[in-house]
C-alpha cells in the first residue's frame, strides 16, 4: 500500500543576516490514487515554520503571503522552489551553515506527520 | 497513514521505497499528462513556472545544453540606463560613475526570504561564471527596515563586491519609477508586520551606461552568463533615445519631483492619482494635467487637493484626472513655483464598476440574515464589522463605503485574500466608515464547510459580484481582490485590483473626510487610529 506523499530534494537557503527567516524548498508527490495537503511544519531549528507562497500579480509585482495548504494531487509532483511555494522558517534557534541538513517535520491532512532531512544550501 | 519519527535508517529505505514509487509515477504521470492534453485544462500557473524561460531552478541545477536565445532578453528599443543615485553602506552610490565595467541592477528588500535571494543567489552565480568584471547593484525599495546600518549587515551576506543601496522614499520611488520598477507595501496579519511586492527582474546595463537587457525573475544563472558575454560582443550603442523609448527620467523642469503613491491608475474617467513630492519644502502644486508621452496636454488642467492622513508623516497629493485610453502616460503638477512631470501607466477597467458613477445596487446580505458568517464569508475567523452594513444601508446613512471583494478559501489570483488583511487593519483606523466584504464566488455551506459551486477554474459569480463588474476585463483580470472606495452620495471614486499598496486607501479616504467635513461637521471628532496599529479616539460620520 502507499506509505505518505514522497519528499524529494528538500533544501533550505540560510538566511540573509541576523533574525531573518530561511527559506525552504522541496518537492512532494502524493502517491496517485490518494491526493492530499500539506497543512503545516515546523522544525526543532526555527521557532516557527509558515508556508509562504510568492506570486506575480497582474502588473508583474511579485510579493509573498502566508497559505494554509498546498494542495497536492495525486500522483502529481508538486514543487515548493524559489518564486513558489516555500516553507518560511522563523526565529531560527541557531545558524544555519551551507553543507549541514536540518529536520523539518512536515504534516499531511491525510498522512499525518512526516519527517525529512534538509540539506542546507545556498541555492 | 501516519510514519512515526523516522531515524536515518528509517529514512534511507523510505527513500530507496519512494524512488521506486517516483518511477512508477512518473510512468504515470506521462500518462496522466497524456489524457490532459486531450481532455484539456490547463493546471494554475504558478509564479516560478513563467512562460518562454526555463522553469524557476536553484541555481545549482544543471544548465540546460540548448543554446541560449539571448535576442529574447536584449532590450528592443536601447537607451541610456536611468542613473542610480542613493546610498548604501560603502556611501553615496552612482550608476554612472561605474561605467566601463557591466553591472547588474535588481530591486528588492532584505527582509525577503525567497525571491530576493534567489536573484541574489543567481545573479552572484552568473558574475562568477561570466569570468570577467561585471558588478551587482541592489536596490532596496524598503527604505524603513532598510537603513545604511542594516544594509551594512545584508551585504556581508551577499556575494562579494553586490552593492546594497537604498534613500528616502522619495529618491526609492523615483529611481524604481525610472527603471519601471513598480513595487508597493502589503499589510499582513499583524498589526506593523509587512511585506513588499515588487517586480523582480534584473536588468543588464553595458560598460557604455546603456541598458542592454533584462532578466525576468526564474531566468537561470548559465543564461545570464550567456547574454552578458554576447553584450560584450555587440557593438557600442548610440546611446540616445530611440524614437518611442520610454520617455527620459528627468522632469523637463525640477521645481517639483513628483513621484507617483497609486497603486492601480484606470483610463476612463475620474481617477484618483496619488503623488507625493520630493523636496523639504515643496510649493504646494496647484493643479495637474494630463499629457500624452509626446508632451502634448491632453484635457483641461484639474485642481490638485493636498491630503494629510493622520499620523502619517508628509502630504499627499490627490488630481482626479479623466484618462482616455490604457497605457502610458505623463502628469504635469504645476505650482507657483514651477512644475513637475512623472510617468504612469492606466490601467483598463473593463466592466468594473465606474469612477465618477454611482455604485451598483445590487444588494448584500449582511449578518442578520443568515445563520452563521460563513454563509457571508470563507474567513475562519471573520470580523463581525465586516458583515453588518449593506451599501444601501450606508448610503442612507449618508457614509461613505468601502466594498471589499475578496476570498480567504476560494483564491483565482495569488493576491487573493490580502485585501481582506488589509480592510481589517484599516477597519481599526476608520472605525466610523462602513467596510463591507463580499465574497465574488458563489458557494454553499455543507454542515459547517464552504463548498464551492463549480470549480477554480469555472467559478460562479454572484449577481453583486457581475453587479460590480469585477471579473469583466479580458483574461488577465480575476474576479478578485478588488477594493472600492464610494463616498457619502453613492459615486464610486478609487478602485484597486490585484496588489494593492496600504497607503492608497488610507488618502482617498482621509481626501473624502477633508470634503466631507467642508460640508458637514462630524459629531465627534478626533484623531484617527495609527496606521497598521490598533487604536485609540475615533473619527465618527453624521
Amino acid at each position: 500500500m502507499t506509505a505518505g506523499p514522497t519528499i524529494a530534494d528538500a533544501w533550505v537557503r540560510p538566511p540573509m543576516g541576523p533574525g531573518q527567516p530561511a527559506a525552504g524548498y522541496m518537492t512532494i508527490t502524493a502517491p496517485s490514487g490518494s491526493a492530499d495537503a500539506l497543512v503545516g511544519a515546523s522544525s526543532p531549528a526555527a521557532g516557527a515554520v509558515e508556508i509562504h507562497e510568492t506570486s506575480a500579480g497582474a502588473d508583474g509585482m511579485m510579493g509573498m503571503h502566508p497559505v494554509e495548504r498546498v494542495e497536492l494531487p495525486s500522483g502529481s509532483p508538486v514543487a515548493l522552489e524559489p518564486g513558489g511555494y516555500h516553507l518560511m522558517l522563523m526565529d531560527l534557534t541557531g545558524d544555519l551553515t551551507a553543507g549541514d541538513t536540518i529536520e523539518l517535520m512536515l504534516e499531511f491532512e491525510n498522512s499525518g506527520e512526516v519527517i525529512v532531512r534538509a540539506a542546507i544550501r545556498e541555492g | 497513514m501516519s510514519v512515526p519519527t523516522a531515524g536515518p535508517e528509517d529514512e534511507a529505505a523510505r527513500l530507496d521505497g519512494a524512488f521506486r514509487i517516483v518511477v512508477v509515477l512518473a510512468l504515470g504521470l506521462l500518462v496522466l499528462t497524456a489524457i490532459r492534453l486531450v481532455v484539456g485544462g490547463d493546471p494554475p500557473l504558478r509564479a516560478g513556472a513563467l512562460p518562454n524561460t526555463a522553469p524557476a531552478t536553484g541555481p545549482t541545477r544543471s544548465p540546460t545544453s540548448a543554446p541560449v536565445d539571448v535576442e529574447a532578453y536584449l532590450e528592443a528599443d536601447v537607451r541610456a540606463a536611468p542613473d542610480i543615485e542613493l546610498t548604501g553602506p560603502a556611501g553615496p552610490l552612482s550608476l554612472a560613475a561605474m561605467r566601463g565595467r557591466p553591472v547588474l541592477v535588481f530591486f528588492g528588500y532584505t527582509h525577503c526570504p525567497d525571491v530576493c535571494p534567489a536573484t541574489i543567489g543567481t545573479v552572484g552565480l552568473a558574475i562568477d561564471a561570466y569570468a570577467g568584471d561585471a558588478e551587482a547593484v541592489f536596490v532596496s525599495v524598503d527604505p524603513e527596515r532598510d537603513t545604511p546600518d542594516w544594509l551594512a549587515e545584508f551585504v556581508r551576506f551577499m556575494p562579494p563586491g553586490f552593492r546594497a543601496v537604498s534613500g528616502t522614499p522619495a529618491d526609492v520611488r523615483a529611481t524604481a519609477d525610472a527603471w519601471g520598477v513598480r513595487y508597493a507595501r502589503v499589510e499582513t496579519d499583524q498589526p506593523g508586520v509587512y511585506t513588499m511586492a515588487h517586480t523582480a527582474d534584473v536588468f543588464v546595463v553595458d560598460r557604455g551606461g546603456t541598458l542592454r537587457a533584462r532578466f525576468p525573475f526564474g531566468t537561470d544563472a548559465p543564461t545570464m552568463t550567456a547574454v552578458l558575454a554576447a553584450i560584450d560582443d555587440l557593438p557600442p550603442a548610440d546611446a540616445s533615445v530611440a524614437p518611442n523609448a520610454p520617455p527620459p527620467t528627468e522632469a523637463p523642469t525640477t521645481a517639483l519631483s513628483p513621484v507617483l503613491v497609486s497603486s492601480s491608475v484606470w483610463s476612463g474617467g475620474g481617477s484618483p492619482v496619488i503623488f507625493r513630492l520630493d523636496s523639504a519644502e515643496p510649493a504646494a502644486p496647484i493643479e495637474a494635467v494630463l499629457l500624452g508621452t509626446d508632451g502634448v496636454a491632453v484635457g483641461d488642467p484639474v485642481p490638485v487637493v493636498a491630503v494629510r492622513p493622520e499620523g502619517v508623516a508628509g502630504v499627499s497629493y490627490v488630481a482626479t484626472l479623466d484618462i482616455p485610453a490604457p497605457g502610458a502616460w505623463r502628469v504635469e503638477l504645476r505650482s507657483a513655483a514651477g512644475v513637475g512631470v512623472v510617468d504612469l501607466t492606466a490601467l483598463d477597467p473593463g466592466g468594473s464598476a465606474a469612477l465618477g458613477e454611482p455604485a451598483p445596487a445590487a444588494p448584500t446580505a449582511t449578518a442578520a440574515d443568515v445563520e452563521s458568517l460563513t454563509w457571508l464569508t470563507t474567513d475562519p475567523l471573520p470580523d463581525p464589522r465586516l458583515y453588518d452594513t449593506t451599501p444601501a444601508d450606508a448610503l442612507a446613512a449618508g457614509q461613505p463605503f468601502v466594498f471589499v471583494v475578496d476570498s480567504y478559501r476560494f483564491k483565482v489570483t495569488q493576491q487573493c485574500g490580502q485585501a481582506m488583511v488589509m480592510a481589517k487593519q484599516l477597519l481599526d483606523r476608520w472605525t466610523g466608515v462602513p467596510f463591507i466584504h463580499h465574497e465574488p464566488l458563489r458557494y454553499s455551506v455543507v454542515t459547517t464547510e464552504p463548498v464551492l459551486e463549480g470549480t477554480l477554474e469555472n467559478p460562479r459569480l454572484t449577481d453583486v459580484a457581475a453587479a460590480w463588474g469585477v471579473d469583466d476585463g479580458g483574461d488577465d483580470r480575476k474576479s478578485m481582490p478588488w477594493i472600492f472606495v464610494v463616498d457619502r452620495h453613492g459615486t464610486v471614486r478609487a478602485k484597486y485590483y490585484g496588489v494593492i499598496g496600504s497607503a492608497d486607501v488610507d488618502v482617498i479616504l482621509t481626501q473624502l473626510a477633508d470634503e466631507d467635513r467642508t460640508a458637514l461637521r462630524p459629531v465627534q471628532d478626533g484623531p484617527l487610529a495609527p496606521l497598521a496599529a490598533p487604536g485609540s479616539a475615533v473619527r465618527v460620520w453624521v
